[in-house]
């Protein structure tokens, strides 16, 4: 917007101006005069509105105060601003417009909301700021964004680097880091644990080194038990676990010799059991007497069978013919003749039985015979009867009467032809009459069939009787034998009656004859036993005891040796096979110790080697975050040294520039300080430098009233110098209020070396007429172009604005001779 | 070099005076002063030079500076002036009395140390404002920043993080958090599929 300059501005009843007044301000500078009240304020706040569309220091409070903008005697008011165009042509000028009617208020400002903003604290010093301005400035907050700071800020771009020395700042503290990645903290515990993980390998395997050279050490006074060759079979850290696992269990030949020995102690003990087992030595001693004995009683028992035996053994020989399996009667003669004898009796009943029965079957058969005959006779007959009797009768009787109620005069329902044609009375009589006959008929055949069957069964059951009478009849051959049969049974039983004492005889002698042979089978046994167990026992006592059972007392002494031995090795040989056991199952411990520890060293160099990495991952991000540091680092380094350089070179050099032309004689001059400490942070106060360059205090405490005004509108035109300006407008006003004769003449030609030196376009409010005529001549054109426009603002009779312009031209001076 | 020609040299090489002749003319009349100077360009300012000698007599000075302005008066000249004292001290009464018709600058003698500072404070009012170098917003500070931060493991980082500082705190933030993400991830990740 730079080469624009406010042109124009056209008020009504705005604040204290009543009425309508047009002001004209396309000058290089523009004069404002008027006595207190008429209204010089209102017009600078009508360009300020017109701009910007608001009074911001008013603002601040608010929008309350644009209730009280329009002139009190009207009800509506209106500011309208123009400006000329740019330098390019196409640059038509801005125009803004504020109406207020009715209390409602329109703003259409001329400027952007940005530039309204640098426009309101750039170039518009209202007089409330003034006085205010350093309090402004040099207001301390704890907060980074005092004015002053902002300013600064804005004034140095410095956001960048702002964002950069604050968006690294976590770099600078691990619990930011932790904030701002969590996982962070999730590596760090990882490590943690890590070297928890470690530690606990670490000690774990510790007590299985200790724990596998305490079993090894078990180990081998054990296997020095077993084995003869103890430092052959002796564990070291090179042994072959497995392999001596598998040695232990391959040579473990107890068990087979426990098996032997087992078996031999059984031996020995099954022969002692034997040996005692066998019958006594008695029965061995007469084995001939029984011998004797035997042979007598056999020969008496052969004269019993050839003597007084013979008839019996006849007899049952004969009967065997009819009973082939007869007991004999030489073994047991007594048996024999009962069984031979009961039998006899028995088949003599059987055959009486089966004659008896005969004979009454047979006079049965004869009178069923006749009853049979005659019914069957008495069946013919009636037969003969039933022949002619229709045996439908009754039926045919049913069938009519069911006819009768379908009989209509003479027409027969079944054939249609007329009955009268047979001229035997009406068809209705005739059926009945048939009826009756055919009734009367069935009756009688009733009677003969039940008659017939009554005869019917009579025959059938005589016959059935014929049957099983029948059955009982023997026949012819039969009746003969069994005849013969009881006669012979009955010869039997009496001579077997006969024979019952021989047959006592017989069996005695038997019996005698038996109890010699069992004593003598039992001598022959013993006899064999004694023969076959002296050998087996010699064997087994060499075996076990290694001396010949002759050696021992008697057998049996050499038996209980063998077996006391025997069980002493046996339980030697347990004891072996136990520590072998344990052996194994330690050698199985210490396996699973030696695996373990495997396993444990694996975990720590797993453990050792993850630590390594996390570790890794960690330096890192130390690296990083010391990347970070000394990028933030630099960025602090290079803000304060910016920030140092704009304010040492550029700020307060021009600041003090303007102060020193305002107040020549000040030996204090205002400045800011930048903290010393190198903290980031960009926080300047203000001081007041002794010209010789010695710091000193605050400008309130050290400078007078007069000259701490000036060093508010010195700050004021430097901050408006410092930054690219967005439009070369500089309005005060009346700025001089509290400046004596000597600031005035200086504030004078400051205001000329800024108008017409930098090209600005001033517009200035005073409110002293001495001080207005000074100005106009001090600032009247002093080149080609240059231009001055004084404003007088005053009232007429009916208390109504009246602005009197008046523009100068530049005149060339001729008063000096070039 | 006296004071007075300091004033002129200052004011001829600074301020783009001209130097009158002595004495010069206004209208018809003749002035006599140490030295006179008028602005040139833009400004109308005349510059008298008053040296206070042992010999001076303040009244005469005063007398010379008002027949000045009346003469200026009197040709309806607008041309403001300046007086600038120098060499002696002058009595309070004399420069109330030239500061009614001009600006006084009283420049006195100069001391040895910062002669030059000393005289363009005094003459500050009379010079051109030398307008500031415009506060560059795109200060060259990234390359400053660079030069400063040497990365020795060539990270990324620095460009990264001076690129994202365009857009604020919270996205130099992002760069760090995801720098050390980068590495913390590498190392997590690894472990959650072993």
């Amino acid at each position: 917007m730079n080469g624009v300059r406010l042109k124009s501005l056209v008020i009504e009843n705005f604040r204290s101006l009543r009425g309508k007044v047009a002001i004209p301000l396309d000058a290089q500078v523009v004069l404002i005069h008027g006595t207190n009240g008429m209204g010089k304020t209102s017009v600078l706040s009508a360009v300020e509105l017109g701009l910007a569309g608001k009074i911001s220091h008013l603002s601040s409070d608010g929008d309350t105060y644009k209730r009280y903008l329009t002139n009190l005697d009207a009800a509506d008011a209106s500011i309208a601003l123009a400006t000329t165009g740019g330098a390019s042509n196409h640059d038509l000028g801005l125009s803004g417009s504020i109406s207020i009617t009715n209390g409602a208020f329109d703003a259409r400002p001329a400027l952007s909301e940005d530039d309204a903003r640098f426009f309101a604290e750039r170039c518009y010093l209202p007089q409330a700021t003034l006085s205010r301005l350093l309090e402004i400035y040099n207001e301390q907050k704890a907060s980074s964004t005092s004015p002053l700071t902002l300013f600064v800020k804005e004034l140095l771009g410095l956001d960048p680097l702002d964002s950069l020395v604050d968006g690294l700042d976590p770099a600078f503290n691990v619990t930011r880091v932790r904030k701002l990645v969590p996982d962070f903290k999730r590596l760090e515990s990882l490590k943690v644990s890590l070297q928890d993980q470690l530690k606990r390998a670490t000690s774990s395997s510790d007590e299985v080194v200790k724990s596998v050279q305490d079993r090894r050490d078990v180990l081998n006074h054990k296997l020095a038990e077993i084995f003869e060759d103890a430092s052959r079979i002796a564990i070291t850290d090179t042994t072959d676990l497995s392999q001596l696992r598998s040695i232990v269990k391959a040579s473990h030949d107890e068990d087979r010799r426990l098996v032997e020995l087992a078996r031999a102690r059984s031996e020995v003990r099954a022969l002692s059991d034997r040996w005692r087992d066998l019958p006594s030595e008695d029965t061995s001693r007469n084995q001939a007497e029984i011998e004797r004995a035997d042979t007598a009683a056999t020969q008496t028992l052969e004269a019993w069978r050839a003597g007084s035996g013979v008839d019996l053994l006849r007899i049952v020989d004969d009967m065997r013919e009819l009973f082939p399996d007869i007991l004999p009667v030489d073994e047991d003669p007594m048996k024999g003749h009962s069984d031979a004898l009961r039998r006899a009796k028995a088949e003599e009943a059987r055959c009486t039985t089966l004659l008896q029965n005969h004979a009454a079957a047979a006079e049965r058969v004869k009178n069923l015979s006749a009853t049979v005959q005659r019914a069957n006779a008495r069946i013919g007959e009636l037969n003969k009867d039933l022949a002619g009797a229709a045996e439908d009768a009754k039926t045919l009787a049913n069938a009519l009467a069911g006819i009768v109620p379908h009989i209509n005069g003479e027409r027969c329902p079944v054939c249609d032809r007329d009955f009268e044609d047979v001229h035997e009375g009406p068809l209705a009589a005739h059926v009945a009459a048939k009826i009756a006959s055919l009734t009367s008929e069935a009756g009688r055949i009733q009677a003969l069939a039940t008659e017939r069957a009554g005869e019917s069964k009579i025959s059938s059951e005589a016959q059935r009787e014929l049957l099983s009478a029948g059955s009982a009849v023997l026949a012819p051959v039969d009746l003969a034998q069994f005849t013969v049969r009881q006669a012979q049974m009955a010869d039997f039983s009496h001579r077997l009656r006969e024979l019952a004492h021989s047959a006592e005889e017989g069996a005695r002698l038997v019996a005698a004859r038996n109890s010699v042979r069992v004593a003598l089978v039992l001598a022959r046994r013993r006899a064999e036993l004694y023969v076959s167990l002296l050998p087996e026992i010699e064997a087994a006592v060499v075996r076990a005891t290694g001396k010949s059972a002759r050696d021992f007392p008697d057998v049996a002494h050499a038996l209980e040796q063998a077996q006391q031995i025997t069980n002493t090795k046996v339980s030697e040989l347990e004891g072996i096979g136990s520590i072998r056991i344990d052996v194994l199952s330690d050698l199985d411990k210490l396996i699973g110790d030696v695996n373990r520890l495997t396993n444990l060293r694996a975990e720590q160099d797993d453990a050792r080697k993850r630590l390594e990495k996390v570790g890794e991952a960690l330096r890192a991000i130390d690296s990083v975050r010391d990347n970070a540091k000394k990028l933030s680092d630099a960025a602090n380094t290079v803000r304060s040294e910016i920030v140092r350089n704009v304010f040492n070179d550029s700020l307060n050099k021009v600041w003090r520039d303007l102060f020193v032309r305002l107040a020549p004689s000040e030996q204090f001059v205002p400045a800011f300080r930048l903290p010393s400490e190198n903290n980031g942070k960009v926080e300047a106060v203000l001081e007041t430098l002794h010209r010789s360059g010695k710091i000193s205090g605050t400008p309130g405490a050290i400078l007078s009233q007069g000259n701490l005004n000036t060093a508010a509108l010195t700050l004021f035109l430097a901050l408006h110098l410092s930054v690219p300006a967005r439009m070369d407008w500089l309005v005060l006003d009346d700025p001089v209020q509290s400046m004596d004769d000597v600031h005035i003449a200086q504030f004078a030609a400051l205001l000329r070396t800024i108008s017409k030196g930098l090209n600005k376009q001033v517009i200035l409010a005073v409110h002293e007429r001495a001080l207005f005529d000074y100005l106009t001549l001090e600032l009247s054109p002093a080149s080609p172009g240059d231009s001055l426009i004084t404003i007088e603002i005053s009232r007429n009779f009916s208390n109504e604005t009246v602005v009197t312009p008046q523009a100068f031209r530049f005149e060339e001076d001729r008063a000096i001779a070039a | 070099m006296s004071t007075s020609e300091r004033v002129v040299e200052m004011l001829i090489q600074e301020g783009g005076y001209r130097e009158l002749s002595r004495p010069f003319l206004i209208g018809s009349q003749s002035f006599d002063f140490a030295r006179a100077l008028v602005a040139g360009g833009r400004a109308n300012d005349l510059v008298i030079v008053i040296e206070l000698k042992g010999d001076t007599v303040d009244d005469v000075v005063v007398r010379k500076t008002f027949a000045l302005t009346r003469a200026l008066d009197v040709l309806r000249s607008k041309r403001s002036v300046t007086a600038v004292l120098t060499s002696g001290q002058p009595r309070p009464e004399t420069i109330l009395s030239i500061r009614r018709v001009c600006r006084v600058l009283n420049v006195g003698a100069l001391a040895a140390s910062d002669a030059v500072g000393t005289l363009r404070d005094g003459l500050a009012v009379l010079l051109p404002i030398a307008e500031p170098p415009a506060v560059d917003m795109s200060i060259d500070w990234e390359s400053d920043v660079r030069s400063r931060a040497t990365d020795p493991t060539k990270d990324s980082m620095t460009d990264a993080a001076i690129t994202a500082a365009a857009a604020g705190k919270d996205a130099v933030e992002a760069v760090l958090a995801e720098r050390i993400l980068m590495l913390v991830n590498a190392v997590l990740d690894d472990e959650g599929e072993s």
